[in-house]
């Protein structure tokens, strides 16, 4: 691989030298640039740690972390991104993982920086296992709780922490089954509510009750998805119902629930697929959007409902 | 009858004993090998806290899976 690309991401089995990846930034128009160095420290949830060890999965771990990289720069518009994640044995006080960006300014270089190692502590395919002081081995998961603890017991779902900027509702199918026949024109509503009911779906939606086990009987949408398109695509008073996905959520990753269960306000639900763009986006909203939800996005999340309770509109746009 | 390679990472490869490893099963999704493999092995996670990918990308548990597939279990991740 050409070791120029602007933005790069490589597995190292060995130490590596920060100062010549730091060099691999250097770009005339960046005003900025910055680096994160991850050490191995010498505790961990009160433990004295030994060593670590990172194993990877690297057919994933490379196209994942080049994901990632590619993704922040485009939407923090950082000019050079390189980032290495070591695997093997470490010392305490080695480096564990770098992250260096390069952008025209500070804010970007930030934001950019710190949004690529967040998402490289959970996305990435690496798994670390710590040896501890008094001999004890453990795989971490990320928070830097045991993998053990708090994983597969029944009723331990985790929770998310997002809020939700609008709910839609619709009676019938605009463009569902109508290939070549032009969409319908079902109203869609903006409720402050609505009812979940589990394994049915949302109460007075069109999917609502569809078949057994159905996969979409609620989907999300992330509320940045639709900020980006209001500017990528010069339609500031666009309304988040012209997607037509039922819920408009901010502050979780979307991409991250597909076959998990979580609990969201107090309901019960299981990710089962993304919610793919079809051609209809390009329609219902504008020319483009199809193949902008395709390559940046995603077109938010289909999920089955375990749990019968109520969301609510708690952050309204 | 079809034959799977199946990958395993992290705290699973140590309850597995192995990493890797080919498996006969009339397993039609990711979700149904898991289980048949749980119950033969005891490796104790369930699939609502961990994801799995198949052929390096990742995919839903109650996706198919096809003869030559290769499955990989991956436990909660932990970078950084």
């Amino acid at each position: 691989m050409n070791d120029d690309m602007p933005i790069r991401f490589t597995l190292a089995d060995e130490g590596f030298d920060a100062s010549l990846l730091a060099d691999k930034l250097t770009d005339l128009r960046a005003g900025a640039r910055v680096m994160f160095d991850g050490r191995v420290r010498n505790h961990n949830e009160g433990s004295a740690v030994e060593c670590l060890e990172y194993q990877s999965y690297p057919a994933m771990a490379l196209k994942v972390g080049q994901g990632i990289l590619e993704e922040e720069a485009r939407k923090y518009g950082l000019l050079r991104v390189r980032a290495v994640h070591r695997t093997g044995a470490l010392e305490i006080g080695e480096s564990a993982v770098w992250v260096g960006v390069a952008s025209a300014h500070r804010g970007a270089a930030f934001d950019g920086a710190r949004a690529i190692m967040e998402r490289l502590k959970y996305e990435l395919p690496v798994w670390k296992k710590e040896t501890y002081r008094d001999g004890r081995i453990d795989w971490v998961g990320p928070d830097n709780k045991s993998a053990e603890t708090g994983l597969g017991k029944a009723g331990d779902v985790p929770e998310w922490d997002a809020r939700i900027h609008g709910i839609y509702l619709s009676d019938g199918h605009d463009f569902r089954g109508r290939h070549g026949l032009g969409r319908q024109d079902h109203g869609i509503r903006a409720v402050d509510a609505v009812e979940c009911v589990a394994g049915m779906g949302l109460r007075g939606d069109r999917y609502f009750g569809m078949k057994d086990d159905y996969k979409g009987q609620i989907t999300f949408f992330d509320a940045r998805v639709v900020g980006e398109i209001r500017e990528k695509f010069g339609l500031p008073d666009l309304s988040a119902a012209a997607f037509r996905r039922n819920v408009i959520v901010a502050g979780v990753d979307l991409s991250q629930w597909v076959g998990r269960r979580f609990t969201f306000q107090g309901v019960t639900f299981e990710g089962s697929e993304e919610c793919k763009p079809c051609y209809w986006m390009d329609e219902a909203v504008a020319p483009g959007v199809e193949d902008f939800l395709k390559t940046d996005s995603g077109g938010g999340l289909r999920a089955r409902i375990l749990s019968d309770g109520v969301l609510k509109v708690d952050q309204p746009e | 009858m079809t034959t799977f390679t199946v990958l395993y990472f992290g705290l699973l490869a140590e309850r597995r004993g192995l990493a890797e490893e080919r498996v006969e099963s009339t397993a039609r999704t990711s979700a149904e090998l898991y289980q048949e493999l749980d119950v033969r092995h005891g490796l104790g996670l369930s699939t609502n806290h961990f994801r799995v990918a198949v052929n390096d990308e990742f995919a839903a548990w109650d996706g198919e899976i096809k003869s030559g597939d290769v499955v990989a279990f991956l436990p909660p991740m932990s970078g950084g």
